[in-house]
């Protein structure tokens, strides 16, 4: 039965953390042959933390921004902070967004037109980013089809640039109610605050405050969401896609001398979800990059007939 | 908003989500050939209930082409939290360990020297080493001349390996022989 709990999750356990270009950094060194593909992303990922960083701050200072209305009862049914809830001011820093993102965005593969389009068709009040941010939340996949159509726009990459607009707003969003947001007891495989699925999970080093006597090795599994960056704890040992708890039911692989990333997946549906294990290093990788590091184990699992938990620009090929 | 699991599914399955490197014009060939000669290992998770005490402590048995390769306390579990005591923490070795006794092992009296035997040997010697003690040392009736039946100079050890109608069946014998003194291996 879900509940919610009284007492926050305890925090990640410390490690020293890297910035967006020392994690692309260290995957490079770790797979040479994937720094070609990475370096492409260093750039608009590092104006993204930087995007996110900026947008905190002015956040926290913003009187139209809710604070996160916590409803017990709408969580132990399952229901996400901002579902149904009223995002307008979100729409209010997408000018910020467009300014600090979307030079990086163009220079992304064969996306420039498409970007120049999506700018000039909000405003040029073509389509609204009220609308199109709403609908990345909801999953309303018919206003990417029929906004995509009005744009001259692929509905695949309208709905991948407005992510990343929502990406900024939402990153930004979960840092400054991070406190709120953590003490939320969720026990979904989806995001407890935006209910994006995760596309990765983080296997946490031991808790640092725990018990001198009996001391855990850590190990506690947390969900890192696709869209906002939120993390949340899910259990070991049940599958996020088909909730498949029985025994034996994660299986994982990895790459030999390289157990600290693996993929996990059940037999049962199919679908893996990868995995960075904290455990294995002294280094805090920048989780919003770090899926894009894991292209290689994506790559394998694909070959493996393997479904991703959700789909993202890595893992779809 | 309708609410639904089935309403995050939809952009994430095979409709409007699925943008990939290839359509934005990235060329994967070297990195599907980095890929492709990469080697993996692989196994599963278990999620098991530690065999040495009445705590139950939940493990996370790591089990590859079915033997166990590696073990870890399980952080969910309340009880626990992931923590481990020594025994628990020491669990891999029990099935893993070339150092253990695989063989029932003999070393006679005043001996200095440890035999292998096989079980019937084995068996058999215990078999009538109990027999001995017993016709040897019950003790039938108390000082005040009441009948009593007890064997004081033998003890017995309980497992935790042992099944509850194992240790049933297990106290039952000893019970029968007269044995009064009993204890588990869990308490030491």
């Amino acid at each position: 039965m879900q509940t919610v709990a009284a007492t926050p999750q305890k925090p990640l356990s410390t490690g020293k953390s890297l910035s967006v270009s020392q994690t692309l950094h260290a995957a490079c060194e770790r797979h040479p042959a994937l720094a070609p593909l990475i370096d492409h992303f260093s750039a608009l990922y590092t104006a993204r933390a930087n995007c996110i960083e900026s947008l905190a701050q002015k956040l926290a200072e913003d009187p139209h921004c809710p604070a996160p209305a916590i409803h017990p009862e709408r969580l132990e049914q399952g229901v996400p902070v901002l579902s149904d809830t009223d995002i307008e001011w979100a729409a209010a820093y997408y000018p910020e967004v467009e300014a600090t993102l979307f030079e990086y965005l163009e220079a992304i593969g064969t996306l420039e037109k498409a970007v120049l389009q999506f700018k000039t068709a909000v405003a040029e009040s073509k389509i609204s980013i009220i609308q199109l941010l709403r609908a990345a939340v909801d999953s309303n996949e018919s206003v990417f089809n029929k906004n995509g159509k009005t744009a001259e726009i692929e509905p695949a990459i309208l709905l991948f640039i407005t992510q990343q607009v929502l990406s900024c707003i939402l990153g930004a969003y979960v840092t400054v109610h991070a406190k709120p947001l953590s003490e939320i007891f969720w026990r979904e495989a989806y995001c407890p605050v935006c209910g994006s699925f995760p596309d990765m999970s983080i296997l946490q080093r031991p808790d640092a405050d725990q018990s001198e006597f009996l001391a855990g090795g850590g190990g506690k599994k947390m969900m890192h969401c696709s869209c906002c960056s939120h993390q949340w704890h899910f259990r070991r040992g049940t599958c996020p896609a088909c909730s498949n708890d029985e025994a034996g039911a994660i299986h994982y692989f990895h790459i030999e001398e390289q157990s600290g990333e693996r993929v996990e997946y059940c037999t049962k549906c199919n679908t893996y979800l990868n995995n960075i294990d904290l455990r294995n290093s002294t280094a805090t990788p920048d989780f919003t990059v770090a899926p894009l590091t894991l292209i290689h184990l994506d790559m394998k699992a694909a070959q493996k007939k393997l479904k991703p938990l959700v789909h993202t620009l890595w893992n779809t090929f | 908003m309708s609410f639904t699991r089935r309403g995050f599914l939809k952009l994430t399955g095979a409709g409007v989500a699925c943008l990939s490197l290839g359509q934005l014009g990235f060329d994967l060939t070297e990195a599907q050939a980095y890929a492709t000669s990469l080697k993996t290992k692989g196994a599963k998770e278990v999620i098991t209930i530690c065999p040495f005490c009445s705590v139950s402590c939940h493990i996370i048995a790591h089990v590859r082409d079915g033997k166990l390769i590696s073990t870890e306390g399980d952080p969910d579990f309340p009880v626990n939290e992931g923590a481990l005591c020594a025994k628990g923490a020491a669990l891999l070795s029990m099935s893993r360990n070339e150092h253990r006794a695989k063989k029932p092992m003999y070393r006679a009296p005043y001996s200095d020297k440890w035999e292998e035997k096989d079980w019937e040997w084995v068996l058999t010697k215990i078999a009538k080493r109990v027999k001995e003690t017993r016709d040897k040392e019950l003790i039938l009736k108390n000082d005040k001349g009441q009948t009593v039946n007890r064997l004081e100079s033998m003890f017995l050890l309980g497992t935790s390996h042992a099944s509850n109608e194992e240790c049933a069946l297990i106290h039952q014998a000893m019970r029968s022989l007269g044995v009064v003194h009993m204890d588990h291996q869990a308490r030491i």
